[in-house]
Parts: C-alpha cells; structure tokens; sequence
C-alpha cells in the first residue's frame, strides 16, 4: 500500500484529489493545484518513480 | 558679531569635529550641512525627540518585520508535537518549519520561559529526546521560515539598489560557541550565511545578524516559495567541517560545506532544550527593535498559510458547517476560509471512529473515515464522506467535531 490514494467522486470523470497517509498521525487530502506545496511534493513523489493508489 | 567661526571646523578633531556654515547650518562629521543640522554617523539621544515628521531613508517606520509568529504567539496546529523528527514539515509554531534528518527526535512546544523585561509571551521550545552525540554525515535538524516572493520584493534582490538584510533575534541555548543562519535565495539556488556564538549556556542572549545586500539573482514578486532562513541546530559532515572559516558568508551558490560549518551540536544530549523568540527580518543595515503585533493580527496573518477551524483540544462538540447528505450514503459541506490562502490549500485532518458527527432532524450519524475535499479554491472548499449509516437523500444536516482527537484545518504553506 502506498502513503499515495487518489481520490474520484462519482460525479468526475478522473481523480481531483490525493490522500496522503504517511503515519504522522495527521491525513492531507490533497487537491491538483500547482501552486500546492503538498502537491509538488506529490508530484516530485511520483516523478521518483512512485505510483499512488488507484481511487475506490 | 565678533568671535563666530564661520566655515571652519569648531572643534579640533576635525572631519569628526563640528562644522557651522556662513548660512547658520551646523555639520558633526559634516562640512556641507544643507539643513540646519546634519550628522554623519549615529546620534543617540537620551530624551524625547519630537518632529514635524520622520522620514526614513531605508526601511520604514511601522511594518518593518517581514517575517510571521516572530514572538510564537500563534500555534494552530498544536502546542506541543512530540517525537518530531521522522518526517519533515508544520508540527507546532505557525510559519515554522522543522527540518531533521537521522534519527534525532524532539519536542516542539510553546513555552512561557521568554527573555525578560521584553515583552514576549512565548518562546518556541527544541526538546531533544533522541540525542545525536555523532552525527553520521548526512545527519542534520534545523528549524525554518519560508516567505513569499512577494514578501521580500522590498530587499530589490538581483538589482544595483539591493538592499542589507538585518535578522535579529533571542534565543536560550544549551551549548556555548557558533551557531549558524542561512539565508537561502531558494529561486537561484544562493545563499549566504552569517554566525552567532553563544556565550552562556542556557541564558537568554539577544543577536543580530546583518546579511549583505545581493545584486545577482533577482526574486519573482509572488506568492511561490522563494526565500527561508534556516536556524542550524546540528549538522553531520557533508554541511560541516567543523571549521567556521568554511562557512560561505558572501553570497554564492548554495554549497553543502558552506552551508553550516563550525555549528556546535544542540542535539548531543537529552538534557538540551532550545529556545528562541523574538525572530525579527527586516530591510536595511541595523537591527532595530522587535516589532510587536496583536494576537488578531499575527493569526490573521497566519491564516494565509493555515487554518484550523475545528480543534478537539480546545472544544468538542463544536459545529463546523451546515451540511447535507447528497445522497443516503454521502454527506457534504462547504467551508469559506476567513482570508484567502496562499494557494488551494490541503485539507489537515486528523479522523477516527466517530470523530464526526453528522446531526439531522433528531439522528446522529458519524464519520468513522477521512473527509475528501472537492471544488477547492483559495477561499473556499466543499468537502465529502461516507457516513456509517445510510441517511435521507437532501435532508440538511449539522456536522460536529465529536472527539477531542480530531481536527479539522486547511494548510498552504510553503
């Protein structure tokens, strides 16, 4: 399981969000904007060859 | 009139001395007065001044301090984070960051232990409960503050007008000898560094900081991560050599030596505490005194970057929001942020098992899971979840913070 979730409502056609589960006690649902830090973080994550895990 | 000196120094230590010209203008280390009276150097006087106005010829007279929380008062997230150190990130103080990297760990706590006779409330207090007696190379912790490119627009960096960078701060050390600041241009990939040296362990000292002005590298007037300043509290070999005379104190590109040499280790013992309040950044060559602000207007300011807007240690059973099941197994609501954010923030939570409540037409819901968040703006955001039983499509609902663990806030930072 990765510290990565995506997250897609039912009404989007693709995922708008990601959960960020890494332990600290504290959970970040994070949206795709990228002038979000915890979304450059994201990204940089998955540039490393990271892949998140696929929505419900 | 007999016996005025006019155009000649009055005083024979001359250029220090006094000068008085022919039109009543009187000069000290000045021989061309064109007011009244012109100093060159410092003045200090003991008793009141008073003036049609002061006009400054750097820096400003109000607003000086360009950094946020400088005196701790402000500590959404929490007043004391334990066992930091495995991740880094905004665990206590507002606008401060905390940076480690080994197996060091500590406690971030806001702490009434201040400098007397200054005026400061709080201090933010370093604990360190996993102890780092040595450091492997890569080992370090520091404590950081990030600001905006738009923030620091007024230092005119990467121009021939750049302008000095005065940091002045106190702080209550473990250890006696050099600590090290540095003052990094993230943009360009520069930095400088400057030292203090504590002379007494575990006593209140005040230092200041003068970094020179940098006319390369000029800095994008926005709202990205630009420049921070990193206070040092211990650093493995890559970032020091033990030498002081490594450190890199002019401007250059951001080096590894350069960056921390000749720092003592706060992290070497069990026992340490560090302490620091009064963190001032400001434009110009002089550390002037610590500018206070109001609690509202400190939070106001933090709140571009965090807001908590539901905290189970201050108030269980608060309300949130109205909200409203979408559907029999989805609740919504909608949240307005009370300034807009740096950017769309993040959704900060901490959830368990019925750490929500769901409140409508005489039923109680919960929320066992985590809320997403959806259609997110700088000032606003809904957000969702799955309720542990299925409810009544449309039917309005109230939604509660129910346990004092949970918390519910939004973060932009830097």
């Amino acid at each position: 399981m990765a510290i990565y979730k995506l997250n897609q409502h039912s009404s989007e056609s693709e995922p708008s969000s990601v959960t960020l589960t890494d332990g600290s006690g504290v959970v970040l649902c994070i949206p795709f904007d990228n002038d979000n830090t915890d979304y450059k973080d994201y990204l940089a994550w998955v540039a490393a060859g990271n892949t998140a895990d696929a929505a419900d | 009139m007999s016996g005025i000196r006019v155009n000649e120094w009055l005083h024979n230590s001359g250029t220090g001395g006094i000068w008085q010209t022919s039109a009543g203008n009187v000069g000290i280390a000045s021989s061309v007065p064109t007011t009244k009276l012109e100093v060159t150097g410092d003045a200090k006087i003991s008793g009141v001044t008073t003036a049609t106005s002061f006009l400054s010829s750097q820096g400003q007279l109000s607003h000086r301090r360009i950094n946020m929380n400088g005196a701790m008062q402000v500590w959404q997230r929490s007043t004391s984070a334990s066992s930091t150190g495995g991740s880094n990130g905004y665990f206590a103080a507002d606008r401060y960051r905390s940076s480690n990297n080994g197996s060091g760990r500590h406690t971030i706590s806001k702490d009434t232990d201040t400098p007397t006779g200054e005026g400061f409330g709080h201090s933010m207090k370093i604990d360190v409960t996993t102890a780092v007696a040595s450091p492997s190379a890569n080992n370090y912790n520091f404590i950081q503050h990030r600001i905006e490119g738009q923030d620091v627009a007024q230092f005119a960096k990467g121009t021939a007008g750049a302008k000095q960078y005065a940091l002045s701060f106190w702080v209550k050390s473990p250890k006696t000898g050099v600590h090290v600041i540095q003052w990094e241009d993230v943009e360009n990939s520069r930095s400088v560094q400057g030292t203090y040296t504590i002379a007494s362990a575990n006593a209140w000292e005040k230092h200041s900081i003068i970094f020179p002005a940098d006319t390369s590298g000029g800095i994008s007037c926005d709202g990205s991560h630009r420049m921070q300043l990193y206070f040092w509290l211990f650093a493995g070999s890559t970032y020091n050599d033990g030498n002081v005379n490594s450190l890199g104190t002019t401007w250059a590109s951001t080096g590894s030596i350069s960056r921390a040499s000749g720092q003592v280790n706060v992290f070497d013992n069990t026992s340490n505490n560090f302490y620091i309040t009064g963190i001032q950044l400001e434009v110009g060559s002089v550390a002037t005194p610590f500018e206070h602000r109001s609690f509202a207007d400190e939070l106001a300011r933090c709140q571009r970057y965090f807001y908590m807007i539901a905290d189970g240690s201050v108030a269980t059973g608060a309300a949130i929001a109205d909200g409203r099941f979408l559907g029999a197994t989805e609740v919504d609501f909608m949240v307005s942020f009370p300034c807009t954010m740096r950017s769309t923030p993040s959704l900060y939570q901490v959830s368990g098992a019925d750490y929500f409540k769901i409140m409508y037409a005489g039923y109680n819901q919960y929320v066992d899971g985590n809320w997403t968040i959806q259609y997110a703006q700088p000032n606003g955001c809904s957000h969702y979840a799955t309720p542990d039983a299925t409810g009544v499509a449309d039917k309005p609902a109230q939604v509660i913070l129910q346990n004092s663990a949970a918390r519910l806030g939004y973060t932009a930072d830097l």
